[in-house]
């Protein structure tokens, strides 16, 4: 029997079925899903198991109470102005959260000059604690809220605090913006509880607390301004700048919530949160830079990542790769595009050469951050182009 | 988590007895649920029995105040139940019948002959020597990608890369992988 007769082929349904030991083994070592698809299914766990409960009690069924689900935007429509304001007036701390922030953003209105807290100016730490040790993430407005957190017993009885998805900070990025909060000298707000009722933050307030109206959310509140949020095991931490009259304002705002009849409250006394006067223009640029440009090497070129570039020109100058030795640098841009093909003939020649494996890898040098130093090589992969496209078609049918 | 620690959790917060049961069990029951679905059902499908593992866990912790038992077998078997009565319900639409046989794993797949049951086990054996031999992060992302189905943007949101550069090193993982059992005479369709 010769030796091609004898070779096994096989794919990964030989994993299937496997025994308990190889289960625990795959169970430990590998996330089968992300944390998203994790919650979904947490939430989704906990709503099978209530309405089994209602079924089997049904003397327990429904109390009516319109926020039984939290899921719609009509859950959280605009709620009366005065009532909104009767609540700032409730609310004893100083400043407002990213959403909970409507209350301390009416008091901000006509705020008078801040105290100075001396003992907040000498510290090396944030007065929210270490940015780095948080494990805070960017809040993404562009999909609907996760969750929304009805806030019981409030005076306003139906005050929410929706939260929004969250993208993960690279570690780079994460220490330089602690960095950043941890050395700057903050001054601590007080506000008179009869500023909540400055009428002139109207609309600023209802907007902050009903983001379904766009109109009002976008014209009215600086949606330029990244909102971190640390949301884990029920426990929220919100930070996020506001610009409001002629100081700007770092709001941290922290509080658990709990899950009840199938839905998440919390009360005013869960909610702590906190403000500090900063220099708005500096928090504002320093932020934004740090979270969103490229940085530049000593000869002037940008470098980082392309991921999530979708307008090839805002590409840096050096693109981040992964050297063929695995060697972290970069390559430049020209490198990465390629050059077009002169004619379609050319063009039809590159991809039959492509599907016939006669086509011949190109090899580019991988840099340091400084676009001289070399550190490695980069080899073009005609598997991992072919990969690539199935991926990208991949990514966004699952988008 | 012990069924006495659980149960202290459970009487100060029901709530968050919850959630950490099902943080610590979620890949257990997500792992075993998938073994015996992947061939015929959807991940919707499947993410769908997960929660109704949990939502039975949860009701029974809910309703019996005196347990026996370590937690993990109650939920290994409920896990187990569960998508074993998945598939049957898969099974008996599509027209296929299995051996009603709870807990028997191997009757889930379309052979019982012994031999080649033994054979496959000990090809599974090798294949996850060989990927954990890749070493961390490869072996994880080589078992999300080819196994659990993921892409390479949900891969990189679990390890907190780019999926660019998942893509790269899945790419040369999985040749080194194949380099591996290729030597073994094995060859691996992806």
């Amino acid at each position: 029997m010769n030796k091609k007769k004898d070779k096994k082929i096989i794919d990964f349904t030989v994993l299937e079925a496997a025994d308990t030991e190889t289960l625990e083994w795959l169970a430990e070592k590998v996330p089968p899903v992300t944390d998203k698809k994790k919650k979904e299914m947490l939430k989704m766990s906990i709503k099978k198991q209530r309405d089994a409960a209602r079924c089997i009690h049904s003397e327990n069924n429904q109390t009516a109470d319109e926020f039984t689900t939290v899921s719609g935007v009509e859950q959280y429509r605009p709620r009366r102005l005065s009532k909104l304001l009767a609540a700032a007036a409730a609310f004893a701390v100083v400043a407002g959260g990213v959403t909970w922030g409507a209350y301390g953003l009416s008091r901000w209105g006509s705020a008078p000059a801040a105290e100075v807290s001396e003992a907040e100016t000498n510290h090396r730490t944030a007065p929210f604690g270490d940015f780095a040790q948080l494990d805070f993430k960017l809040c993404s407005y562009i999909a609907a809220p996760e969750k929304v957190i009805v806030i019981k017993e409030s005076v306003n009885s139906r005050a929410v605090y929706p939260i929004y998805g969250s993208e993960s900070l690279s570690r780079e990025k994460q220490e330089k913006l602690a960095d950043f909060f941890n050395n700057y000298d903050y001054e601590e707000l007080t506000m008179d509880s009869d500023e909540a009722m400055h009428i002139g933050e109207a609309k600023r307030v209802e907007a902050i607390v009903d983001p379904s109206d766009k109109n009002i959310f976008i014209g009215d509140m600086d949606m330029g301004e990244p909102v971190f949020i640390c949301n884990d095991n029920n426990e929220v931490k919100a930070l996020r700048l506001y610009h409001v009259g002629e100081i700007g304002v770092l709001n941290y705002t922290h509080f658990r919530y709990a899950e009840e009849n199938g839905r998440y409250v919390m009360t005013d006394d869960d909610i702590t949160v906190e403000g500090w006067k900063v220099d708005y223009e500096l928090f504002h640029n320093t932020i934004n830079e740090i979270l969103f440009a490229h940085s530049v090497n000593e000869n002037g070129q940008t470098y980082g990542t392309a991921g999530g570039i979708t307008d090839l020109s805002l590409l840096p100058d050096l693109i981040a790769v992964v050297g063929d030795n695995g060697h972290e640098g970069y390559i430049y841009r020209e490198d990465f595009m390629g050059e077009d093909p002169e004619s379609p003939e050319e063009a039809v020649a590159i991809q039959e050469s492509l599907e016939n494996g006669t086509y011949v890898p190109k090899v580019f040098n991988v840099y340091e951050s400084d676009g001289v130093t070399v550190i490695d090589t980069f080899t073009e992969s005609v598997d991992y182009w072919v990969r690539n496209k199935i991926n990208y078609a991949e990514d966004s049918r699952s988008r | 988590m012990t069924d006495t620690e659980y149960r202290e959790l459970f009487n100060r917060s029901p709530q968050l007895a919850q959630n950490i049961l099902f943080d610590e069990y979620f890949a257990y029951v997500y792992t075993i649920v998938f073994s015996k679905l992947r061939s015929c059902a959807p991940k919707e499908d499947i993410e769908e029995c997960v929660s109704d593992v949990f939502a039975d866990i949860f009701a029974y912790f809910d309703r019996s105040s005196d347990r026996e038992g370590n937690i993990k077998g109650i939920i290994g078997t409920v896990a187990s139940r569960r998508a074993i009565n998945m598939y049957h319900s898969i099974s008996s639409k599509s027209g296929r019948t299995v051996s009603m046989e709870e807990g028997a794993a191997d009757y889930i797949t379309d052979s019982a002959d012994l031999t080649r049951n033994a054979e496959r086990g000990e090809l599974r054996t090798t294949l996850l020597r060989l990927i954990d031999e890749l070493g961390e992060p490869d072996s994880v992302m080589i078992l999300q990608k080819y196994y659990y189905g993921m892409n390479s943007r949900e891969i990189a949101e679990t390890n907190g890369s780019k999926p660019s550069a998942v893509r790269v090193r899945l790419s040369r993982a999985m040749k080194k992988l194949k380099e591996k059992l290729e030597a073994l005479d094995i060859s691996l369709k992806e």
